[in-house]
């Protein structure tokens, strides 16, 4: 079984918390990145990340792309997004069909 | 209670006093461009040394934490009868005792959500639970988390705790206030259990609960009966307000229901119930001779503390001045 987590600043995320997903408060960039490390490493199968971390650490998000497990999910923070998650599955589904036809 | 006990504390609390921040000084926090600039106002008052090591805004919590710590100590030296301060205190001890069980239930480890500041230390109350020996605790305690402990059994239902584990904290507190015999406490803890009451009852109503449910939510004690409380389930606001115009504390609670019907938010009836509060307290200013000034104090410096609270959360999620200043909190001075 794949456990499921949360990463962001803690306003955004914490509400995750009463859903069961294990919940990781963040502050910089760096931390983001050695978490984001661990928990991969430590069976997560989806990772969700506040896209405004996300922004802080492009190479790592870019180097869970390659990989199956985890799935790292961007989502936006409480204070609006930053459209980088749904750029992104503009562009996975464009890979996929060929076309953009979202 | 000899009234003449409290003398040099509240000579001491006078001095405190006059270092509570101002109205300008909470402006200048809320018209701060983000949260270390708020540190930055607040290094210039008596916050400073709860400030000391703290490099990030977003460690904040360490700051009001300290500084609720410092009061505590401070007014437990102070005076000259532990009770004034256990009053306030109660309410932590309740908190330990939820996460204990909660503790025990869930089999996780809560170690960071324990508050130091109750009247016992909650270390030797977790020992003792976990031995099994429930006899070397505080009989009110031991009541509370005998009743918690056999509902959850019957039960499985962990809401529970949370409404049984309030219940005996204010019965409890109660009990405390009326054996000082001192107006201002027994009226604070009456005209707060009051305010809940009629909190549960918006609540109950919003989810849908039926009344058998909201017999368990109610709290005795209060100025308002059960059974007009019990009522309001199937009031609109418009009927509570006018249901509750003449009673002791309506002059919060008419504003708070009254913005309520406005915003929907409940935080703003617990805004207005706050403010009420802290009018009751203001009169302590003028006390000389008994324990009421010390008790006041402790209420105006958790009031400021909730205050930093709210504006520095506010900072770090870019909310502006105007929403900040709607839910900032009247002050003692």
């Amino acid at each position: 079984m794949f456990k499921i987590a949360v990463v962001g600043d803690k306003d955004s995320v914490l509400a995750f918390k009463a859903l069961g997903v294990d919940v990781f408060t963040v502050f910089d960039g760096d931390e983001a990145r050695r978490t984001v490390d661990t928990i991969a490493r430590d069976n997560y199968g989806i990772i969700f990340i506040t896209e405004q971390i996300a922004s802080l650490i492009p190479d790592t998000i870019d180097r869970y792309d390659k990989e199956i497990i985890p799935a790292v999910i961007l989502i936006p923070s409480n204070q609006g997004t930053l459209n980088i998650g749904m750029n992104r599955i503009n562009e996975n589904v464009e890979k996929a069909v060929g076309s953009n036809i979202l | 209670m000899d009234r003449m006990d409290f003398v040099q504390g509240v000579t001491r609390t006078r001095v405190l006093e006059t270092r509570l921040l101002s109205r300008t000084r909470i402006d200048r926090m809320i018209e701060a461009r983000d949260i270390d600039e708020v540190l930055k106002v607040l290094n210039e008052t008596e916050y400073s040394n709860s400030l000391a090591g703290i490099t990030r805004g977003e460690e904040y919590e360490k700051v009001l934490s300290n500084e609720l710590n410092r009061v505590y100590e401070l007014m437990r030296e102070i005076t000259k009868d532990q009770i004034v301060v256990d009053i306030l205190a109660l309410k932590y001890d309740y908190h330990n005792l939820k996460v204990m069980i909660k503790e025990k239930e869930a089999n996780k480890d809560l170690s960071d959500l324990y508050v130091s500041l109750g009247t016992t230390d909650y270390k030797d109350i977790k020992s003792e639970f976990l031995h099994g020996n429930l006899n070397g605790i505080k009989p009110e305690f031991k009541d509370a988390i005998e009743a918690v402990l056999k509902d959850l059994e019957e039960t499985k239902d962990p809401q529970r705790i949370d409404i049984i584990m309030d219940r005996y904290y204010y019965e409890h507190l109660y009990n405390m206030a009326k054996e000082t015999k001192i107006d201002l406490f027994i009226n604070y803890v009456k005209d707060m259990i009051d305010f809940i009451n009629i909190k549960s009852s918006i609540r109950l109503k919003k989810q849908g609960k039926d009344i058998r449910f909201f017999e368990d939510v109610i709290l005795p004690n209060g100025n308002i009966d059960k059974e007009t409380i019990l009522f309001t389930l199937n009031d609109n606001i418009d009927n509570m307000i006018l249901k509750f115009k003449n009673s002791k504390i309506s002059s919060g609670l008419i504003k708070g229901l009254e913005s309520y019907k406005e915003t929907n938010r409940l935080t703003d009836l617990e805004k207005y119930m706050d403010d009420y509060l802290m009018e009751l307290n203001k009169p302590s200013k003028y006390i000389h001779f008994g324990p009421e000034p010390i008790f006041s104090y402790i209420v105006a410096k958790e009031t400021e503390i909730k205050t930093l609270r709210i504006i520095m959360v506010s900072k770090l999620n870019n909310l502006s001045p105007d929403v900040i200043r709607e839910r900032v909190r009247d002050l003692y001075v």
